[in-house]
């Protein structure tokens, strides 16, 4: 169908070293962004893991427990964030036939909204549970004070992860979610 | 130093984009509304395209691949940045080919975009699902070839075929505002 030119043909009409430079590009800023991630959390673990280690080995009985709760939290982490990034990175296959990618993007919103919803078990009761413990177990009876104070304050961290995190399923994922469904029905009916 | 000679993949793609072109402005300007959301659709297709290429198998014609990643990007992309506002009629000034031509055939294009910009707001009233349908008729894609890329039956594609024409049929037969 022949039609006039209009403002977007005279702006993306690029010449080929044009077009390569934008995909070589953004295939770059892609790369960068899923290294950055990786090496962030692995950066992030390590100081944890290096800042409990002393405990692990040399705190009472209380606090070597809480260190190791941190360690296996860590670990879970790790796990859970690694086993979501496979649903996420690269993302869903263009090429599928529209139907199949849906059904697909639908999986990875679930497994999405499962990973936050569940955050208090994976993420907020191991790291924050297992600090506490830490705190208490380092201070001994003479810190109760201090270590009263930090239970409290690590219980309102971890309200807060879990309200942030309810607040994504709700304002993101499930709109999105109800998007695709709406998506399939229309393919469907 | 110049610039290097574009690698084999570089060339297959070049030449995909070339082939493409006018398909993958239709789809950003059915699915996305201004200039600066098509043209951020049409880069994030042509990156998409990159990235799928390499694993194309020929399992299907091109052209399908083509549209598969296209129409998927498309839908991503319309979900992601919510560029699309229904119903809205287009307020962008259309720039003709050529202003320097004779007055008849300037009215000639002006009354062919007037047509084009009436077809395009149809559409736009469209789901998302029947928008791609209408893409594909538009460019006389088989009726196998549209169920291959949305992924179902080749008689439903003709059912819902029908239902689309008589629903563009209705509001194309309304006056223009």
């Amino acid at each position: 169908m022949k039609r006039p030119l209009d403002t977007f043909d005279e702006v993306t009409r690029l010449t080929d070293d044009e077009i390569l430079a934008l995909v070589a590009t953004q295939s770059h800023r892609f790369q960068r962004q899923i290294r950055l991630r990786d090496w962030r959390e692995l950066i992030a673990g390590g100081i944890a893991a290096v800042m409990i280690a002393p405990a692990l080995l040399r705190g009472s009985p209380l606090a070597r427990v809480g260190a190791l709760i941190i360690l296996a939290g860590i670990g879970l982490v790790a796990f859970k964030l690694f086993a979501a990034r496979r649903l996420t990175i690269p993302g869903v296959d263009p090429a599928l036939p529209v139907a199949n990618a849906l059904h697909v993007e639908l999986d990875r919103v679930d497994a999405q909204i499962s990973l936050l919803s569940g955050v208090a078990w994976w993420y907020v009761t191991p790291l924050l549970g297992g600090s506490v413990l830490l705190a208490a177990g380092t201070r001994g009876l003479a810190g109760w004070p201090y270590t009263i104070g930090y239970a409290v304050f690590a219980a309102v961290l971890g309200w807060g992860i879990i309200v942030l995190n309810h607040r994504a399923v709700q304002r993101t994922l499930q709109p999105r979610r109800k998007e695709i469904l709406a998506l399939l029905a229309q393919i469907e009916s | 130093m110049g610039p290097s000679l574009p690698t084999k993949h570089e060339q297959k793609f070049l030449t995909l984009v070339r082939e493409n072109d006018g398909r993958l402005r239709h789809i950003c300007r059915v699915y996305a509304r201004d200039v600066e959301a098509r043209k951020d659709l049409y880069q994030d297709m042509m990156f998409q395209l990159w990235r799928s290429l390499p694993s194309f198998a020929g399992a299907s014609s091109i052209d399908t691949w083509v549209y598969r990643v296209a129409l998927n990007t498309a839908l991503t992309h319309t979900r992601r940045r919510s560029v699309r506002v229904e119903t809205r009629l287009e307020d962008e000034h259309l720039e003709t080919a050529d202003l320097g031509a004779p007055l008849d055939a300037a009215d000639e294009t002006l009354e062919l975009g007037e047509q084009s910009e009436r077809l395009y707001a149809a559409i736009d009233r469209l789901g998302d699902v029947d928008r791609m349908l209408v893409t594909m008729y538009l460019d006389d894609r088989s009726y196998r070839e549209m169920a291959e890329v949305i992924g179902i039956s080749e008689s439903h594609v003709g059912v819902k075929l029908h239902r689309i024409k008589k629903s563009l049929a209705r509001v194309l037969a309304e006056e223009p505002v």
